[in-house]
């Protein structure tokens, strides 16, 4: 594995998915383009039904049978250097690329293990489908270091049923899961939502660390903002199926161009900053099934301009590594849009 | 402004078959004024919601008093009983389980004005309905008054739900985590909504939150306390509980809510628990129920006797041993 931090790892480029629906095809993702490099983190945020968890889970090949890929190319970069395009494999060799390259960590997490098997099994079961003449031996010994580096007692969480142990223990014995097979990729859709505050901020920390540690790259979905500023390195913002902005994490908090994310920035209360006065986005989320032309974000925008009810602004630089699509970006210093 | 609502050593434990009462909570102090907004924070299954629920007449207590403009709720029997209910409401969760999808938005706020005051007069039930839904920022209101809720957005279900308690002219909202549910871009504006109900109609508001910045931003210039495990630990001017935590468990939500990123958040000094798991309310610990986890707990004292309540300013007042006054 190189430590290049600047070596791409995942593209995507131009992804649309859509869900057949009575009412229509609901376009849950448009056009959607995304770069992961290595031992990078990147936060996909946006509002609840913006396409979020749709867009993450369709790279790990995991979509609801309603929906289906219409258009794009996902590629990723493989560990012997040949970049392959996910779309394109066959299910045998995406079966052997899932968790063994890209793992995913599946909200509502607190359900996730089968309820009926005790957590041992789960760990064995996962190595077992991918690595051949492993010993139970072996698979008790890696289980039992990832566990500690968890911070979980091994002893105990691999002998209990998931109903024993409590929603902190078990969000971080998926996330020791997902790291079984030493993957190159983790997903993790709302890690830290159904957790209470300490728990919370324990698993942020304990993220941070693995991440340096083992050298995978991170791609979670969020909507707290207070967990984009700890554990991401670059910030993708979607509205309605759209990406909107894609920027530095510093970048994104200090100097957003796209009004919505600026408009999420400033509807945040904080804890320390005093007397701040906070805004709401006016009006609501757009219908995806029948979205008119232009920008879905038009309606609500403070910084409209004709066009924007015209046509849809392309997804282009507006600086180093910061990617955003609006006709009228906000300008530097402005705030609240 | 008078006192609407005050506790006093107010317990809550649900019996068990064959083990011991769980206790759940704890010699419950606390008052509530006409038009004041009383914040509550704590993790989850601190209680809160249970408090909750009692204020709002969903559920009874075992011990101790609650009083309701002076009166014992435990005592009240019919007229009284229906009208202190009618004054206590509650805003539920999650907007997408609390409203009835088969009944349009005029029915739902109108179907309480007709039950309990006897309103059947159509237009004059129209008039009050779309005043209502006027109120709660449901514009214009011709859009809304014959739509079901599958139409609406959750932050427009809850402010639906809103307008329908407003209907029963409420003395006290018991807001029970109303936008965890909401999108992050609209909580705002319904937090602005709640604010200027209250000025306008001088309720008081018992806002349950987990978040402790939304709370902190509810709550400015009003009060808001801190629960653990089902007692109070702190109670403050909300802007002073900020800044001026005195509790060790204040200070580590504290310090884990603002975190240690240098980007979003200046972290007001860093503090953490010791390491292990939040007891459960079957097996509480002795003493201060935080001791197996607080950095600062003082051996043989925290582990033998609960704290009082000590006064470290006006107003703010802490359970912990550490303020108490011959120490200081």
């Amino acid at each position: 594995m190189s430590n290049d931090k600047n070596s791409l790892l995942f593209q995507m480029n131009n992804v649309s998915i859509a869900y057949n629906t009575k009412r229509g095809a609901l376009k849950a993702v448009q056009n959607a383009s995304f770069s992961i490099n290595e031992r990078e983190s990147a936060a996909l945020i946006g509002e609840s039904g913006c396409g979020k968890t749709t867009l993450a889970t369709s790279i790990v090949d995991a979509l609801p049978n309603a929906a289906a890929i219409t258009s794009g190319e996902m590629l990723y970069k493989a560990a012997d250097g040949k970049t392959v395009d996910l779309l394109k494999l066959s299910r045998g060799q995406m079966r052997r690329l899932l968790w063994d390259d890209i793992s995913m960590v599946f909200q509502a997490s607190q359900s996730s293990f089968n309820p009926v098997c005790k957590i041992r099994t789960q760990f064995v079961d996962t190595v077992r489908a991918h690595r051949k003449g492993v010993s139970n031996k072996q698979i008790d010994e890696m289980s039992r270091a990832l566990l500690e580096t968890v911070h979980l007692d091994a002893e105990k969480v691999l002998d209990s049923f998931p109903h024993e142990i409590s929603g902190g223990m078990k969000q971080r014995t998926l996330i020791a899961l997902s790291l079984l097979l030493d993957p190159r990729l983790v997903i993790l859709d709302e890690p830290t939502t159904a957790l209470d505050i300490l728990t919370q901020e324990k698993i942020l920390k304990l993220l941070r660390q693995l991440k340096d540690d083992k050298g995978f790259s991170l791609l979670f979905i969020t909507h707290d903002l207070s967990i984009v500023s700890e554990l991401a390195d670059k910030v993708i913002t979607m509205y309605a199926g759209i990406i909107v902005e894609s920027a530095p994490v510093k970048e994104f908090f200090s100097n957003p161009k796209h009004p919505y994310s600026s408009g999420l920035i400033h509807a945040i209360p904080r804890l320390t900053d005093t007397d701040d006065e906070l805004f709401s986005i006016p009006g609501n989320p757009p219908d995806l099934i029948t979205l008119r032309k232009g920008c879905p974000f038009a309606p609500r925008c403070s910084r409209c301009v004709p066009q924007c009810h015209e046509e849809l602004p392309p997804f282009e630089q507006v600086r180093a590594d910061h990617y955003c699509a609006c006709w009228n970006p906000v300008s530097e210093g402005v705030h609240h849009g | 402004m008078d006192e609407l609502v005050r506790l006093e050593k107010l317990t809550k434990a649900f019996p068990q078959k064959r083990k011991q009462d769980v206790v759940i909570l704890r010699d419950i102090d606390l008052t509530i004024k006409e038009g004041e907004t009383l914040c509550v924070l704590g993790e989850s299954g601190c209680g809160k919601t249970t408090l909750g629920k009692i204020l709002a007449g969903l559920s009874t207590y075992s011990s101790g008093s609650y009083q309701f403009c002076g009166e014992e709720v435990r005592t009240l029997r019919k007229e009284k009983w229906d009208s202190f209910r009618n004054h206590v409401q509650m805003i539920h969760q999650n907007p997408y389980e609390s409203l009835n999808p088969a009944m349009m938005v005029f029915d739902m706020i109108a179907n309480p004005i007709r039950r309990h005051k006897h309103i059947n007069d159509i237009p004059t039930l129209y008039k009050k309905v779309t005043d209502l839904l006027e109120l709660v920022g449901l514009t214009p209101v011709e859009d809304f008054v014959d739509k079901y809720p599958n139409a609406l957005s959750g932050g427009q279900r809850q402010r639906v739900s809103i307008a329908r308690i407003l209907a029963m002219d409420p003395k006290l909202i018991v807001v029970d985590e109303a936008t965890s549910m909401i999108d992050t871009s609209l909580r705002i504006s319904l937090l602005k909504t709640l604010v200027d109900i209250q000025t306008k109609l001088n309720v008081s508001y018992f806002f349950i939150t987990h978040d402790l910045a939304l709370g902190r931003y509810f709550a400015r210039g009003q009060k808001a306390m801190i629960m653990y495990l089902g007692r109070i630990v702190e109670e403050s001017p909300a802007d002073e509980l900020i800044s001026k935590a005195a509790h060790p468990y204040t200070r580590a939500i504290l310090s884990a809510a603002s975190g240690s990123s240098e980007i979003l958040q200046h972290s007001a000094g860093h503090y953490e628990l010791l390491e292990a798991d939040v007891p459960s309310f079957t097996a509480l610990p002795s003493g201060c129920v935080l001791h197996p986890r607080c950095p600062q707990r003082i051996a043989g004292l925290c582990d033998c006797i609960q704290p009082e309540r000590y006064e470290v300013s006006p107003g703010h007042f802490v359970s912990c041993h550490l303020y108490a006054k011959d120490r200081a």
